[in-house]
């Protein structure tokens, strides 16, 4: 577990660096991205346009990677709910559309937070979300976009 | 456009190599499949293969990999598929396109695609072969053809794709433009289309075109849709009316589809409806002649306990929108009126135990045959009034 190491050593010399801007207005649910894309604003319509997958590129023309929870994961009904302001079966309905049609790229589904953290960690141009709570309970202070630029630098 | 493709045992080879979404570099690939069998049982009429005895002629195994890089990506599909007597082609190139997507904004896409696309016909066309993408086991009669020989038809064409999307605020507006090029009827085709083996000739479908205009806000919990489908359906050749006794038939027509749709999807409940306005024009036999149908269905779905979903769906069929009961047709003709309409009020149980399998149980009660397949009934008489059971497991990754 190196990187858990790295990433509480690269918080910690950060100083927990300003929290990630909009649209983490809910604290509950957290946006994540690759350390190659962190300087990216990622506003609500943004992040709605890149999960129901109509936008496919960050603006430097790199492609996203789109990382989710399963369906009935209560994360991700809560981010749902709270960031897209949809439902998940909305996104299975648009994402099975993608697929089957040949029109584009479902999200990866990964089974924990955990994993979520490892593989947009360690994929370029990865877009996932987190739980706040839990980051809150692990190291006291919010889980930083900087924090992660020193997750995403790990070698693992 | 002949779409048999020899070589289903490529598809279940591949199926075995597994699900795998994967990126390397900028390359991002994706392989997708999908399996599901039915179970029809009927009364009245055979509605699906034989189903007055009970029938399992309706699966479906597909596999789709698409791949991309930067604005280029290649997607492909092949489909196994069976349905009674209507679709016996066995194995096929779904699909098969390259889209080159030249605008890619924070707010705005635009892009071609070409060779054998999909066609964005109504919600449900361009993803109407699998369960997990339709509103039930069967697709509403009255807008998507089930029991015809146009589905296939309609279902994806070679040619060119135009589209774009552009976010306008809370809505997402796009359009799709497609143009086939000429091709004639495969023989299943032809033979779904005449309701029997007894046509021998050409069908060609000329200047096959499908536009698209969707509208999509609340974070796509609205949608609402525009569709305009056009062709010219020319055949010539003789029809066999008696054994050893034909009759030349010949004749032109263009035809014109609309379609308006639109959905709400709450948390607990959704709300879909479509309506179809068809128009023909034409000679037949030398005579002018021109037809216009509709039809229109409404559904409701309530998701009671997570995983499961209750529905409910009327759905109406005209063949004459100026004679929806059928008395004028059968005071002119002296043949039944019911034939000229169908009333389809469906019941529906879905269950999703997993994120991969699924579980459809259907129970349609009809009135009205203008939507029994003619080519499941050849050598009996067709009854005003049927039900059709059906059952369906399907498994998806």
């Amino acid at each position: 577990m190196a990187w858990r190491a790295r990433l509480l050593a690269a918080a910690l010399a950060l100083g927990w660096a300003a929290p990630m801007p909009a649209p983490a207005a809910d604290p509950d649910v957290q946006i994540i991205l690759s350390s190659d894309h962190d300087g990216v604003q990622v506003d609500r319509k943004l992040l709605l346009s890149v999960y129901i997958g109509r936008v496919t590129t960050w603006p430097d023309g790199k492609p996203i990677r789109v990382f989710t929870l399963a369906d009935d994961h209560p994360l991700h009904v809560q981010f749902a709910r709270q960031m897209l302001g949809t439902y998940p079966y909305v996104l299975r309905n648009a994402w099975n559309k993608l697929v089957y049609t040949g029109t584009g790229f479902a999200p990866t589904t990964v089974s924990n937070e955990q994993e979520m953290r490892r593989r947009v960690s360690e994929t370029p141009g990865a877009i996932g979300y987190v739980s706040a709570v839990q980051t809150n309970g692990l190291f006291g202070r919010q889980l930083t976009r900087v924090a992660m630029r020193g997750l995403g630098a790990s070698d693992e | 456009m002949n779409k048999n493709w020899r070589g289903a045992w490529t598809l279940v080879g591949l199926t075995a190599a597994g699900a795998a979404p994967a990126q390397t570099g900028d390359l991002n690939y994706q392989l997708h499949g999908f399996a599901s069998q039915a179970y029809a049982q009927s009364w009245g009429n055979n509605y699906v293969g034989d189903s007055l005895d009970g029938s399992f002629a309706f699966y479906e195994l597909g596999l789709n990999a698409t791949a991309g890089g930067g604005p280029v990506t290649v997607s492909a599909q092949a489909l196994y598929r069976r349905f009674g007597d209507l679709d016996r082609e066995g194995a096929r190139l779904d699909y098969a396109f390259a889209d080159y997507r030249f605008l890619s904004a924070l707010d705005a896409h635009a892009g071609v695609r070409l060779g054998r696309v999909k066609n964005p016909y109504g919600f449900f066309n361009d993803s109407r072969d699998v369960v997990f993408t339709r509103p039930g086991i069967l697709l509403p009669g009255s807008v998507y053809f089930e029991g015809s020989g146009v589905r296939s038809l309609l279902f994806s064409s070679d040619g060119g794709q135009l589209y774009g999307g552009w976010n306008a605020g809370d809505h997402f507006l796009s359009l799709t433009a497609g143009r086939a090029l000429n091709f004639t009827a495969s023989d299943d085709q032809k033979r779904s289309l005449f309701g029997s083996e007894g046509f021998s000739g050409d069908v060609d479908i000329d200047g096959l075109t499908v536009v698209r205009l969707l509208d999509e806000w609340a974070a796509g919990t609205w949608r609402a849709a525009l569709t305009y489908t056009s062709a010219e359906l020319s055949f010539d050749g003789e029809q066999q009316v008696a054994p050893g006794f034909s009759v030349p038939i010949s004749g032109t027509f263009d035809t014109d589809l609309y379609i308006a749709s639109i959905a709400y999807n709450a948390e607990r409940y959704s709300l879909t409806a479509e309506y179809l306005l068809t128009r023909f024009k034409g000679r037949f036999n030398g005579d002018t002649d021109r037809n216009s149908g509709d039809g229109v269905y409404v559904q409701a779905d309530y998701r009671f306990l997570p995983g499961w979903t209750g529905m409910l769906r009327y759905d109406l069929s005209f063949s004459d929108r100026n004679d929806r009961s059928g008395r004028d047709y059968a005071r002119s003709t002296g043949g039944d009126r019911h034939e000229r309409f169908a009333r389809d009020l469906t019941a529906g149980l879905k269950w999703l135990p997993d994120e991969h399998w699924g579980v459809w149980v259907e129970q349609h009660f009809i009135v009205g045959s203008a939507t029994v397949p003619r080519l499941e009934n050849q050598d009996r008489r067709i009854e005003s009034t049927g039900q059709l059971f059906l059952v369906m497991v399907g498994y998806h990754f």
